[in-house]
């Protein structure tokens, strides 16, 4: 019965879409989207189960949707974000947001950042949003 | 622990030391004094208002530098964090990394430092900068009010409170 619970969170692609964002995000240190091969084998190594690219793949897609808890587990560790993610909407969806903004971040002109006495809470993240709008604005300008 | 101390607080006053200071003391052109010097703009940005704002950020490009400061704060607060961020800037602290770890444990609460660093590819940040930063602040904007002192009138109520200090 305890497999079936990770079904729960995976109704309407959303299961999909979360594997997706995991790949956007977190990707190779050359900036290349990690391979399905690499990640099912470590996802084999890790649960000692069957765990295919093909099959990988099939879930980012949403061409399944049935994999198992320790299946998610194990994805939930090659990509280094709590297992809640998968599990727990509330959670799940701060763990997105927080995904969202490092892409942001990654993806912005800005290479380095400091940031003085902050008490950074859900705002502060909308703060560095405009901070990332604020400098593209300004590049977009002096680039022309 | 006292030695390293006592290295960064002798560091600082040389960094300090060196540099020409706008007498009457004005961040607007002490800053462009500064960029002409390192040959980079330095962009100053008002932060929107929001709550929890931080108070200063210093964000790099590779065109510019930027320092964004809190609108809702006084002309007196703004000029301390203007400087405490062009401290992190003339100490060579924004080296290779995005953002610390305090940061990321602000922005990122569930995400661990790990992630954040393999997303963004950076090494941390450390304590000791800023206190370097804010010695830095402390020094200049000390020089910058012994400066306005000789010149009552030119540097503002401020400096009345300035009081006497080994300098």
């Amino acid at each position: 019965m305890a497999e079936d619970a990770a079904a729960e969170s995976t109704a309407d692609g959303v299961l999909a879409e979360k594997i997706d964002h995991l790949f956007r995000v977190v990707r190779r240190p050359n900036g290349d989207q990690h391979s399905h091969e690499e990640v099912a084998k470590a996802c084999r190594e890790a649960t000692g189960e069957s765990f295919s690219a093909t099959y990988l793949w099939q879930l980012r897609t949403g061409r399944r949707d049935n994999p198992t808890k320790r299946h998610l587990e194990a994805l939930a560790e090659f990509f280094q974000v709590p297992p809640a993610y998968f599990f727990d909407d509330e959670r799940g969806a701060e763990i997105a947001r927080e995904l969202d903004l490092l892409g942001a971040l990654r993806n912005s002109e800005v290479r380095r950042m400091a940031l003085r006495a902050v008490n950074l809470s859900e705002e502060g993240l909308g703060t560095v949003n405009d901070i990332i709008d604020a400098i593209e604005r300004r590049e977009a300008q002096r680039g022309t | 622990m006292r030695s390293r101390r006592f290295a960064l607080w002798r560091r600082c006053r040389r960094i300090v030391g060196e540099l020409v200071l706008p007498d009457p003391f004005d961040i607007g052109v002490f800053v462009e004094t500064l960029a002409a010097q390192r040959g980079r703009p330095i962009e100053l940005v008002e932060l929107p208002s929001r709550p929890a704002t931080p108070c200063g950020v210093l964000a790099a490009t590779d065109r510019a530098d930027y320092i964004f400061y809190a609108a809702d704060t006084s002309a007196l607060h703004q000029e301390h964090i203007l400087v405490h961020e062009l401290g992190h800037l003339l100490c060579g602290h924004v080296g290779d990394e995005v953002v610390d770890d305090a940061i990321s444990a602000a922005l990122t609460p569930n995400l661990s430092p790990e992630l954040v660093r393999r997303v963004l590819g950076r090494t941390s940040y450390s304590e000791e900068k800023e206190q370097e930063a804010e010695l830095f602040a402390s020094l200049v904007l000390h020089r910058a009010r012994r400066a306005r002192h000789r010149f009552p009138g030119l540097g503002g109520l401020e400096s009345i409170f300035e009081g006497r200090r080994e300098g």
